[in-house]
């Protein structure tokens, strides 16, 4: 047999001794000194600032990537012609005016005087056009679903987008990370070659890049905010093991931290030198129904189960104040999400075996729950959702299977339930919505091949009204018929959650789990 | 009659006494013997011990601190931490004793038989062993267990795959020495099989041998069903699990970190109970 057990054979005392100081030493986790704020209002220059993320930067390539270690570097050095802020509003970016025509066809963009890529040429709406038309072409994970008819320069600085058809999400669309400005014909080299070595808008540009660890980026020096990244350099440093990037951050040898799990969040901000910022997300988490399942192609099963789990109690009890209840599928920071005033089906045990007396099932069966491993808050989650289930006679099997092999599961709809999180790309309802919601889609109503009539007829409605009174009122409707049918059941909406020292200032985090470091300062 | 009756009697009774005196006389064997039977008392009546349910959730009251209603406090989902470790005993216990079944049979056999006959089936028992140990325990143990699913089944197929090549190699040298000695040879020159000498007069010679790899290895076995708890390819929730309980508890390390350290004890102690017996054993088996 191997090393370890010969030698647990042959020393098993002493083995015994070293994994008790194991589990001892592991609790004793590095303390440090706080650093000092200064307070003042004067803005403090330069410096290094070091983000510890749990994956590397693969590509750079904006249109076909779409996993946040890639999207959040390449939203530093590409940037769009409009962005959505830390609330999700959409405002100009690049663009210094944009307006859209009566009939929802055609947008208009402005650009800023004085942009300049960072090699220092000037940007023109020629290379905007080529921007958005190359991503038309390539496509991509999340490519435009608007029906482009034409874009055109019509000046120096003036960009005119026709569609064909009014499609109301277009500018939440264009505010994405994959629809950054880069130079007209990748600047003369090829596709492939440029993102190699890209030329953006963006604040930061890549100094020293290994795909496989990190990331060096320095201050863009012709970036359009005057005086802006005030901090000299930026470097992605790559720490795959939460607990240790905790221990690095409360060591300061990084300023911030991407990965923070929930649990871990109230230990940082106890912690002199170290605090965390948060944003309401756009993300759910969810269980998900096969409703091709037997049990589950049953709308009363679906109800009973919801019925059955406490999401209040469960939300409390997983993410420690740092996550909302989910009624609704649109996470708050979302426009038009009816949290606060749809009817869901909320914790009554009674009403829950009434609801399965009415099923195929009224006895009860055995199912199913995959989840993905290697999340302990997935692995809580389940094991509440298994008592749950027990209450009212649905036993309940948790199989815990690695992210890879669970992605090819639920692919291929081998599942009966699953544990899954819904993410919105863009501030518009429509992302989420299409993404759950469209038996058409790509991802098959997110793989519960859920197929509504209704729905999907509200979805097409939605996408062509403008905004206002009467998108509310339809995004309302489709939200209820969700929560009445349950093709999943929204659970709770997680925070974005940041680690930082506290002698970081500045720092901006985004609703989609990015962070802005334009504005960020490190103060002494 | 009478008195043979009364001989075997008192044979018996110096048999009993003598025992338990090698016992006495044999302090790691008493300790060990006693933590493990402490131990497996605990596992035995753990329903009786405590009033909780191992699996039982209370939401509202999770990860407390220790405190006279829950004697080592509450985990994650509220779930009485003491309830969960001595339960988890009985889960981690019975499957080591059960895995250890089947390999400690077969390796105790084709030691022998490879010991006892040498030439060919020597040959191919040590082909076999030596291929098997060429792979690390653990890349076997996990891949076994991605293949057959999470759950107690890898740990099994794992063990009956190459939990015996421990006991084959040590039985076959021991085996091979005994080959040798005059009182094989003697029975030999009887006529009595092969098979027959190997079950009636070898096995009996070679079982104290066996029996002190036995408590050895089963602390590596231990280890190895914890192990694979804490990778999350072992026993499957709610049944509590010292290895998932570890895992579980790491995230809270800074806050609450009985929550891991208190199974993580359960293992050193069930380890170092274990190993005292089969120390104890072993000095016995020497002095005779």
């Amino acid at each position: 047999m191997s090393k370890v057990s010969a030698f647990l054979r042959k020393k098993p005392l002493i083995a015994s001794l070293m994994i008790l100081l194991l589990v001892l030493t592991a609790g004793c986790s590095g303390s440090n000194n706080a650093s000092q704020n200064t307070g003042k209002n004067q803005v403090v220059k330069g410096g290094t600032f070091v983000y510890g993320r749990p994956a590397p930067v693969t590509s750079f390539d904006e249109y076909s990537e779409i996993t946040s270690n890639n999207a959040f570097a390449i939203d530093k050095v590409f940037e769009p012609l409009v962005a959505f802020n830390k609330d999700g509003k959409i405002g100009n970016w690049l663009a210094k005016s944009h307006s859209i025509s009566k009939d929802g066809l055609t947008y208009t963009f402005v650009l800023r005087d004085g942009l300049k890529f960072s090699n220092g040429t000037d940007v023109t709406a020629k290379d905007a056009a080529f921007s958005i038309q190359q991503h038309l072409i390539d496509k991509g994970p999340l490519a435009i679903s608007a029906q482009v008819a034409s874009i055109k320069a019509k000046d120096n600085k003036t960009l005119v987008i026709t569609l064909k058809e009014p499609y109301t999400p277009f500018l939440s669309e264009l505010a994405n990370f994959s629809n950054g400005i880069l130079p007209n014909n990748f600047g003369g080299v090829s596709e492939k070659q440029f993102f190699k070595k890209p030329i953006g808008t963006g604040p930061f540009v890549v100094q020293k890049w290994d795909p496989a660890g990190d990331l060096t980026f320095v201050k863009n020096k012709y970036y359009w905010q005057k005086g802006k990244p005030y901090i000299d350099k930026l470097v992605y440093k790559l720490i795959e093991d939460d607990s240790q990037a905790i221990n690095q951050l409360k060591a300061g040898e990084v300023n911030a931290i991407e990965s923070l799990p929930l649990e871990n969040a109230n230990e940082l901000k106890q912690n002199a030198g170290t605090g965390v910022l948060t944003s309401g997300s756009w993300s759910i988490e969810q269980l998900f129904f096969n409703t091709l399942d037997k049990h589950f192609s049953d709308v009363h099963v679906r109800r009973a189960l919801a019925l059955a789990i406490d999401r209040p109690a469960l939300t409390k009890a997983l993410t420690f104040g740092y996550a909302e209840p989910a009624n609704s599928l649109l996470p708050p920071a979302i426009l038009y999400n009816t949290n606060k005033t749809i009817k869901a089906l909320n914790f009554d045990t009674n009403a829950a075996k009434k609801e399965l007396a009415k099923s195929a099932y009224p006895h009860g069966f055995s199912t199913n729950l995959l989840i993905a491993s290697g999340n302990s808050t997935t692995a809580h989650l389940a094991q509440i959702l298994q008592q749950a289930g027990k209450t009212i006679g649905i036993n309940i099997n948790i199989e815990s299977i690695e992210l890879a092999s669970f992605r090819d599961r639920f692919f291929a709809y081998n599942f009966s339930t699953m544990i899954n999180g819904g993410q919105a790309d863009y501030p518009d309802a429509d992302s989420i919505l299409a993404f759950q919601t469209d038996p058409k889609g790509f991802s098959k109503s997110y793989w519960t091949h859920y197929t509504n009539n209704n729905v999907t007829k509200l979805l097409y409605e939605g996408q062509k009204t403008p905004d206002g009174p009467a998108r509310a009122k339809i995004y309302a409707n489709l939200q209820q018929i969700l929560a009445d049918e349950v093709p999943y059941i929204p659970l709770y909406y997680p925070d974005v959650l940041i680690g930082v020292r506290s002698s970081v200032k500045g720092l901006v985090v985004l609703p989609n789990g990015s962070v802005r470091f334009d504005s960020v300062q490190i103060t002494k | 009659m009478k008195s043979i009756q009364l001989d075997t009697q008192l044979q018996e009774n110096r048999k009993g006494k003598s025992l338990l005196k090698k016992v006495l006389n044999t302090p790691p064997l008493l300790w060990g013997g006693m933590m493990f039977a402490l131990l497996i008392g605990v596992a035995v009546f753990a329903p009786v011990i405590s009033p909780y349910q191992p699996s039982h959730q209370n939401l509202f009251a999770i990860l407390q601190p220790p405190s006279t209603k829950h004697w080592l406090g509450t985990d994650q989902l509220g779930r009485d931490l003491f309830t969960r470790v001595i339960y988890a005993a009985r889960t981690d216990l019975s499957i080591m004793v059960l895995a250890e079944v089947i390999p400690f049979c077969t390796g105790v056999f084709l030691g022998m038989l490879a010991g006892y006959y040498g030439k060919w089936i020597d040959t191919l028992i040590t082909l076999i062993t030596d291929t098997l140990i060429a792979f690390p325990f653990y890349l076997i143990v996990i891949i076994v267990a991605f293949a057959s699913g999470a759950g107690q089944k890898g740990i099994y197929i794992t063990f009956i795959l190459v939990g015996w090549i421990v006991y084959a190699r040590v039985i076959k040298g021991l085996s091979a020495s005994f080959r040798k000695q005059e009182w094989i040879a003697a029975a030999q020159t009887l006529g009595i099989p092969g098979v027959k000498i190997i079950l009636r007069h070898l096995l009996p010679n070679v079982l104290p041998q066996a029996v002190v790899v036995l408590m050895t290895d089963m602390v590596g076995l231990l280890v190895a069903i914890v192990t694979l708890g804490y990778l999350g390819i072992g026993i499957a929730p709610p049944t509590p699990d010292w290895g998932t309980m570890i895992s579980d508890g790491q995230s809270f390390i800074a806050t609450a970190w009985w929550l891991s350290a208190v199974p993580g004890c359960a293992v050193v102690y069930t380890g170092i109970a274990l190993s005292l017996v089969g120390d104890g054993l072993a000095d016995i088996w020497r002095r005779k």
